[in-house]
């Protein structure tokens, strides 16, 4: 008996030494994360990670620069002749704005609309959520087309989205700018954590307004009824009014925050872009001030734009004497433009040759052009004044006078300005001859990662996702 | 009494079974082991009887024997059994250590002593000796083509590098799924620290190689390794062991009576091959528009011609003795050969020329010894290595001591700890980087350098970098000579880079035990261990501020610790000849916590040369992780033996694990196996042929927890704030609090058998593994806001045959020649994902992208394929049939898939090593091949050594020469179906399908000699009075040749980081081959 007692006692000792449930339990809980943060954290980062990706090397550099031509390349020249151009190309891009910033967004407003802060400070909060939320899905969709929108950021009911049709987007986000832009009301206080405008309410409602504009415009062609619908009600709300509007991220000197064309050129030491031919050669038959800010000198002291679309070898042969973006723009802090005023006049002025709303076309496009060479740091009212005269505005052919300027006033917003490129068909591009495909892409290629884990939904709206030819719904012709 | 009862009677029947044979003789004679040293208490057996004797203290024995016995079988543990003709001489045996595989007693679960024959499952030892006899450093590469039902991925190639160990394949899709290292019944951690962007190749611009932790292990330490394949065997270790255990026994010094000392001193030289040959018929840089196809520039009134050197590839004019140009070392003005031009020709040192020798010393020295109280043995190894890429090198000290000793009769105290101190610096850069030389030599690169002079004029006389890649000469508008730009375009020079990017580690690493063991009645006992493990690794990475990287310095500091606590009684009976029963039962309580800190510059450096944090540019961005995780367990096991030919095995286990929901934290499972020795029953008991069979078969089940911290949503912050603004985001995987243990079951059937008096042996399996629940980041559309959810789902089954197989044709006195097998033959399916979920993107490189899909063997290798002559799709544009002859398009140039195709596993098919031994008298000779038939791999260093014109392909192609000038017709079929005949530029051709994968993808199946070693034993009786014994000295070489692989001129083998994303080659370190010598004695 007795041995029976000691072995029933080691048992026990036993069952004792290992079973102590509660410090197990607490052994879990993450030491590096916490669970709760202020909404204001989110936003910060939401907005850093959204315009970092718009000015990044894969995004602007590799591609909207070169899809209008304004940059080249000058060595490894597949994306400018789009080559090699799949699934994995704008991978990172998609999930990067959906996973981080979308999803921060929503979990922002969610915290916000659950808090104790007054009501009307709730509400102004969320519509500028609402305002950057519309700007990320706009960036998304106007590179992939159809989307997924209504079923998005709900992993519990909808683990695997489905696509809405670049119209259902287009309709939604509509809704949503004229909704937040309608609500935001002054006498409360707006987002902390804002690094566009610090929070400011009124600054958030021309933003919203403006962006409204934008969003109008870009569906002309298919819903003119609904965009002369919005583009009043937009300008109801007050757009942008002067440069001092302008909605601007303004990177950090921190390289971990600065310019990622900066961290690319200056820190990365890459050195494939040239300004292109065409941009040195308009410029300077326009004699357009804006070519010593937007271009640097080359080895011999002059502008020598790089033809575009060259195959490596002739490429190369070029590099050594093309002349490289300017110091302005590959420095660490040059600001990425969200929206601009110049954009708000130049779409005022085709609204204005649509019949949507009323006005004089010409001045809005004049103040247009005034407005991007201030932008670009060229006061000089008279040489402004000069450069109309010789460069004036055609009433006639509206698109082409408004097509060139907007290009040149998108000079380094790359995704707009194709997108605006796209829209317009102005100024009038062409493939290069060593393209590997028959035209200028008109979209991106879906993400690998949603070919792989979306495929019946992707399905749904594309069987040919790698397609680079393949026109978004609002790019009519 | 009962027991006293039932040996009493069997003296009595033994005693009455001689007394019958009434006509016997005595038989006398001596028994000895290799070293000529008396074998005590060997048994010797008169065959066929159980008439039995035992040696004395001076291996003597004597027998009586009937007239009628032939012959006596001598038999002791650990040595083989030996039939040896009765003769009126006095006989003299000698012994040999068992190699062989089925019987003996052998290491398993737990640290259990068992005879081979009672084990229902699969079990394989290899020696300490067979590890450690040609010298390789990491505990891994030496298991290569030791073990069926093993797997190696890599092979002796970076300084400290990785090497990656599965058992029966890959059982979780995201995983480790490395087995369990236990040494001395400690858990040792095997961490690997590679990301998947450094498996891939593109760990960025530090990708530094540290190794798979565990060779911190000194190989010369090690007594014996059991290798724990499938869920029955390693059942008892819980979790842990679902991927196999591999289970290490120090050496002690019980074996030496008295005192001793061992010495073992080793050098090794290793050189560096398998290296990708470059073309020379044709210089670097580009053929440019002059007339010349260089470039041309006036200075001093001279016309000058040089290479584009800013281009890092090979497309430039052909070589001509006649030319001279200027190289790119003669810009420097304060230099000697300021304006030298030399000839266009191919380099008198072609990068090969660029590693040096690589010399390992490795210093032992160990004192042992036992008496009637206990044993002990304290050990001290030195290695100091350096590395075949110039300023490489390693040094690491390993203390170890075991010892056990006899408190009471009936109390007994263990023992055991091993101290290493690892200190390395100037380890190599992986992948594609500018840091790592092989991203140039193998990929972009001048095909006249030559790395002799890039050394000796690696800086310029200003002491500034003098690269060959620089942006080079500034010409003004009339080409005039305007100035020389020395900063580097895409690469630094190699040596300059080896010299002046700073690197340097080291790791303080602690294991062992304590334990006390108390027999409470002759049946029962009681012990108590407690063990740790922990290691402390700190590392600090520079890059120079002149590289053409991004200056930088970063240091990591990890520490890991884990400690066990355990209790266990033990039973056992032998209740009568016809039933034993050995059981257990037992808790464990582990605990983990650990650390990693890290620091990095941002935005460069300030100051040139000083490695320190605070010369961070911007300010620095700072990292801190801390982790928690335990495991309580009770488990309890039987043995049932019945007649000594039928054994049950049963355990159980239930563990508790913290990272678990609560309601969910609790899990059991069990195994149970059966062995029958079927050499034991009648109708073979007599065999002439067949000396030993048994028949086996054994389930298993394990089952395994989440990782930390997976059940709730938190937020991550990122650094730095911006602006005072402080940064938080939602993490991209979505945690869930309803995991459930994940689970795996596992049957296997074996059968083994000696043949022909143990001449022959082999030992075969079958087993059938299904992992089920798995938990993993389930991928989802980003559009979820998640780039992934963690959730139990999907399933992957693992098949497949195990065989070893041994030999000794040849067996006399002075003469022995032992063969033996491995073979492995997996077969890996995944068999579902999660649902809607058909693929998880596992990584990529430009061409292949590595995914884990449904149907797919796990890790599949995905690309365009080549368009064949039968090309079939369906509805949905999936491949149906894709054969014949390749496909041409109207450009001449291949045809691929539109879509990627799946291409192959990195898994192999068939892995196995063949070895083979002689032994004459005191020498042997060995040699050891092993193979992998089957599995694939992606070569980005070939995708590049082509587009840039390096490879031998872009100068000479399919017979015809010189096809840059003439061109080159590739072999297929145009649209048509007649034979192509196309005549295309080589450089448009390869600048022009490098993004299509199937150009560059290889099956990875080699055929390596891997070892050979000659040995001899010195005679203790040379020595004289002198105090040497057991001396030996011995010359050895391992990975001496690849005899047979598809892939061209590298090596399939070599990696860059143990975890999971594997068969991406890019500009792989090349593997080493090494020759030494090896000398041993004892006093």
């Amino acid at each position: 008996m007795k041995k029976i007692n000691k072995f029933f006692f080691l048992l026990f000792a036993a069952i004792a030494f290992v079973s102590c449930e509660d410090e197990l339990l607490e052994l879990n809980v993450d030491p590096n994360n916490p669970t709760d943060v202020p909404a204001a954290n989110l936003i910060t980062q939401s907005e850093f990670n959204l315009y970092q990706r718009a000015h990044s090397r894969n995004i602007n550099g590799e591609w909207g620069m070169l899809m209008v031509q304004q940059w080249a390349q000058n060595e490894y020249t597949q994306e400018q002749r789009y080559e090699g151009i799949d699934g994995s190309f704008f991978d990172a891009a998609f999930q990067d704005v959906y996973t981080n910033t979308l999803r921060e967004l929503q979990v922002a407003k969610q915290m916000i609309s659950a808090s104790g802060l007054p009501a009307g400070t709730i509400a102004n909060q969320t519509a500028m959520i609402d305002i950057l939320m519309a700007d990320g899905f706009m960036f998304l969709t106007d590179g992939f087309g159809a989307i997924p929108y209504s079923q998005a950021l709900n992993s519990v009911d909808f683990p695997n989205p489905a696509y809405d049709s670049q119209q259902e987007v287009y309709m939604g986000i509509l809704e949503t700018l004229d909704n937040a832009t309608a609500s935001l009301d002054a006498s409360s206080s707006g987002l902390d954590g804002d690094l566009i405008y610090g929070g400011d309410v009124s600054s958030w409602k021309k933003f919203g307004a403006s962006l409204l504009l934008k969003a109008a415009m870009r569906v002309v062609d298919r819903e003119p009824g609904t965009t002369s619908t919005y583009v009043n009600k937009a300008m109801s709300y007050g757009v942008f009014s002067d440069n001092s509007d302008n909605a601007m991220f303004n990177f950090d000197s921190d390289p971990a925050l600065s310019n990622p064309l900066y961290v690319d050129n200056a820190l990365n030491n890459r050195d494939d872009f040239c300004v292109s031919e065409l941009l040195v050669q308009t410029l300077e038959d326009m004699g357009d001030p804006r070519l010593a800010e937007f271009a640097a000198l080359n080895i011999f002291g002059e502008y020598r734009g790089m033809p575009y679309g060259l195959p490596d070898g002739p490429a190369f042969d070029l590099k050594a004497e093309c002349s490289r973006p300017s110091d302005r723009v590959r420095s660490a802090t040059a600001p990425h433009a969200i929206m601009t005023y110049a954009e708000v006049e130049f779409f005022k002025a085709e609204a204005i040759e649509r019949d949507i709303i009323s006005g004089d076309a010409e001045q809005a496009f004049e103040n247009g052009v005034e407005a991007s060479m201030n932008q670009w740091g060229i006061a000089d009212s008279g040489a402004i004044d000069n450069y109309l005269d010789d460069n004036g505005y055609d009433s006639d052919n509206w698109a082409q006078s408004i097509g060139l300027q907007k290009w040149l006033a998108l000079y380094m917003n790359g995704h707009e300005a194709w997108a605006e490129q796209r829209r317009l068909d102005y100024p009038n591009l062409s493939a290069p001859s060593d393209a590997a495909i028959s035209g200028i892409p008109l979209s991106f290629p879906y993400p690998l990662s949603e070919q792989t884990n979306n495929t019946s939904n992707l399905t749904d709206v594309t069987t040919s996702p790698n397609d680079l030819l393949d026109p978004v719904w609002w790019d009519v012709n | 009494m009962k027991k006293h009862a039932s040996t009493f009677m069997l003296v009595a029947l033994l005693f009455m079974a001689v007394s019958v044979f009434a006509q016997t003789r005595a038989v006398n004679g001596t028994v000895t082991d290799e070293n000529g040293d008396p074998v005590i208490a060997a048994t010797v057996s008169v065959t066929g009887t159980d008439i039995r004797s035992l040696t004395d203290l001076e291996g003597n024995f004597s027998i009586e024997a009937p007239l009628s016995a032939e012959s006596l079988t001598i038999t002791y543990v650990g040595m083989d059994q030996t039939v040896v003709s009765i003769t009126d001489e006095p006989l003299s045996v000698k012994l040999f250590q068992d190699d062989q595989l089925l019987e003996g007693v052998v290491v398993t679960a737990l640290g259990v002593t068992r005879d081979k024959k009672s084990l229902g499952y699969s079990i394989q030892e290899v020696s300490g000796e067979t590890l450690d006899q040609t010298k390789e450093t990491n505990v891994v590469n030496a298991l290569q083509g030791q073990v069926a039902g093993v797997q190696i991925q890599g092979t002796q190639s970076s300084l400290g590098g990785s090497s990656r160990i599965t058992i029966r394949g890959a059982n979780s899709f995201t995983r480790d799924n490395q087995p369990l290292f236990v040494v001395d019944g400690v858990p040792i951690a095997n961490t690997e620290i590679s990301s998947n962007a450094q498996q891939r190749g593109f760990g960025g611009e530090t990708a530094y190689d540290y190794g798979n932790f565990v060779q911190d292990l000194d190989p010369s330490s090690i007594e014996t390794m059991s290798v724990l394949k499938g869920t029955a065997a390693t059942a008892l270790y819980g979790q842990r062991g679902a991927n196999g255990v591999i289970l290490i026994t120090t050496k002690d010094g019980s074996k030496t009576k008295g005192i001793g000392v061992t010495v073992n001193s080793s050098f090794t030289a290793d050189n560096a091959v398998n290296l990708l040959p470059h073309q020379q018929e044709y210089g670097g840089g580009a053929v440019v528009g002059t007339n010349s196809g260089f470039n041309e520039i006036m200075q001093n009134g001279t016309r000058y011609l040089y290479p584009v050197y800013s281009k890092d590839g090979a497309w430039g004019p052909k070589y001509d003795q006649s030319l001279m140009v200027r190289h790119w070392d003669s810009w420097d003005p304060d230099s000697p050969n300021y304006l030298e031009t030399r000839p266009w020709v191919a380099p008198a040192n072609d990068y090969e020329e660029f590693f040096g020798t690589g010399l390992t010393a490795t210093n032992s020295v160990s004192l042992e010894g036992s008496n009637g109280a206990g044993n002990f043995r304290l050990g001290y190894t030195n290695l100091d290595q350096t590395d075949v890429m110039p300023n490489g090198g390693l040094q690491r000290n390993s203390i170890t001591f075991n010892s056990g000793y006899n408190l009471t009769e009936k109390l007994k105290a263990n023992l055991s700890g091993n101290y290493i101190r690892t200190d390395a610096s100037g380890r190599t850069i992986t992948g594609y980087n500018n840091g790592n030389p092989m991203q140039a030599f193998t990929q972009w690169w001048q095909t006249q350098l030559d790395v002799e002079r890039l050394e000796q004029n690696q800086t310029t006389s200003n002491g500034s970098q003098y690269t060959w890649n620089a942006l080079g000469p500034v010409a003004d508008a009339e080409g005039n000579f305007n100035g020389y730009n020395f900063a580097p375009n895409f690469f630094d020079n190699p040596h300059w880079a080896r010299n002046n990017y700073f690197q340097e580690d080291f790791r303080n690493r602690f294991f062992g035990n304590a334990s006390l063991a108390y027999q409470i009645t002759d049946e029962l006992g009681i012990r108590g261990q407690l063990s740790t493990d922990f290691y402390d690794f700190s590392a600090a990475e520079g890059i120079p501020l002149a590289s053409v990287a991004t200056s930088f310095f970063g240091a990591q500091q990890r520490g890991l610790q884990e400690n066990n606590y355990e209790l266990r009684l033990n039973y056992a009976n032998d209740f009568s000849n016809l039933f034993s029963l050995t059981a257990f039962a037992g808790g464990n309580r582990m605990r983990q916590d650990g650390e990693t800190f890290t620091q990095d510059s941002n935005g460069g450096l300030s100051l040139e040369g000083f490695y320190n944090i605070a010369n961070s540019a911007a300010s620095p961005i700072i990292g801190s992780s801390l982790f928690e995780y335990g495991i309580n367990s009770l488990f309890g096991g039987a043995s049932f033996g019945f007649n000594d030919w039928l054994y049950l095995d049963v355990t159980g286990r239930n563990d508790w694990s913290s990272t678990l929901p609560d309601q969910e934290n609790s899990y059991f499972y069990p195994s149970a196996s059966m062995s029958a020795v079927l050499s034991e029953l009648d109708f073979l008991a007599n065999s002439e042929t067949v000396s030993f069979a048994k028949i086996r078969a054994a389930y298993g089940e394990a089952a395994n927890d989440a990782p930390a911290y997976s059940l709730t949503d938190v937020f991550s912050p990122v650094t730095p704030n911006f602006g005072g603004f402080p940064r938080y985001s939602v993490p991209n995987t979505q945690n869930n609090p309803e995991l459930k243990p994940e689970r795996t079951s596992e049957f296997e059937i074996g059968l083994a058998a000696s043949l022909f008096v143990d001449r022959l042996n082999f030992d075969i399996a079958y087993y059938d593994r299904t992992t089920e629940d798995l938990i993993f980041n389930v991928p989802s559309s980003s559009s979820t806001g998640y780039t992934s959810r963690a959730l139990n789902a999907g399933e992957m089954r693992n098949w497949g045959m195990e065989l070893q197989l041994s030999g000794t044709p040849i067996k006399t006195q002075d003469f022995r020649w032992d063969l033996g097998l491995n073979l492995f033959q997996q077969n890996n399916e995944v068999v579902e994902l999660a649902d809607g979920v058909e693929s998880i993107n596992f990584g990529n490189t430009w061409a292949a992208d590595l995914r884990v899909n449904q149907g797919d063997p796990y890790m599949a290798l995905y690309g365009a394929d080549y368009i064949r002559e039968n090309y079939e799709t369906d509805a949905d544009g999936n491949v149906t049939r894709n054969d014949g002859e390749l496909v041409v398009g109207d450009n001449g140039f291949y045809q691929f898939t539109p879509t990627r195709q799946f291409l192959g596993s990195a898994i192999a098919d068939w892995v196995g090593g063949f070895n083979t031994n002689f032994k004459f008298k005191n020498l042997s000779l060995s040699g050891l091949f092993d193979f992998q038939e089957g599995g694939v791999i992606h070569s980005t260093s070939l995708q590049w050594s082509k587009y840039s014109g390096m490879d031998p392909s872009t100068v000479a192609f399919n017979g015809e020469s010189d096809t840059r000038a003439n061109g080159m017709v590739l072999p297929g079929v145009k649209a048509d179906g007649s034979a192509n005949d196309i005549r295309i530029d080589p450089q448009s051709y390869y600048q022009g399908v490098w993004f299509q994968a199937a150009p560059n993808v290889y099956d990875a199946s080699y055929l390596k000699f891997r070892e050979a070693r000659l040995n001899y034993n010195i005679p203790n009786n040379v020595f004289g009075k002198a105090p040497f014994r057991n001396a030996s000295i011995g010359v050895f070489g391992r990975n001496l040749a690849i005899l047979s692989a598809d892939l061209p001129y590298l090596d399939p083998q070599v990696i860059t980081g143990a975890g999971n994303a594997q068969g991406l080659e890019n500009a792989q370190v090349p593997s080493r081959r090494s020759i030494g010598v090896n000398l041993k004695f004892g006093f």
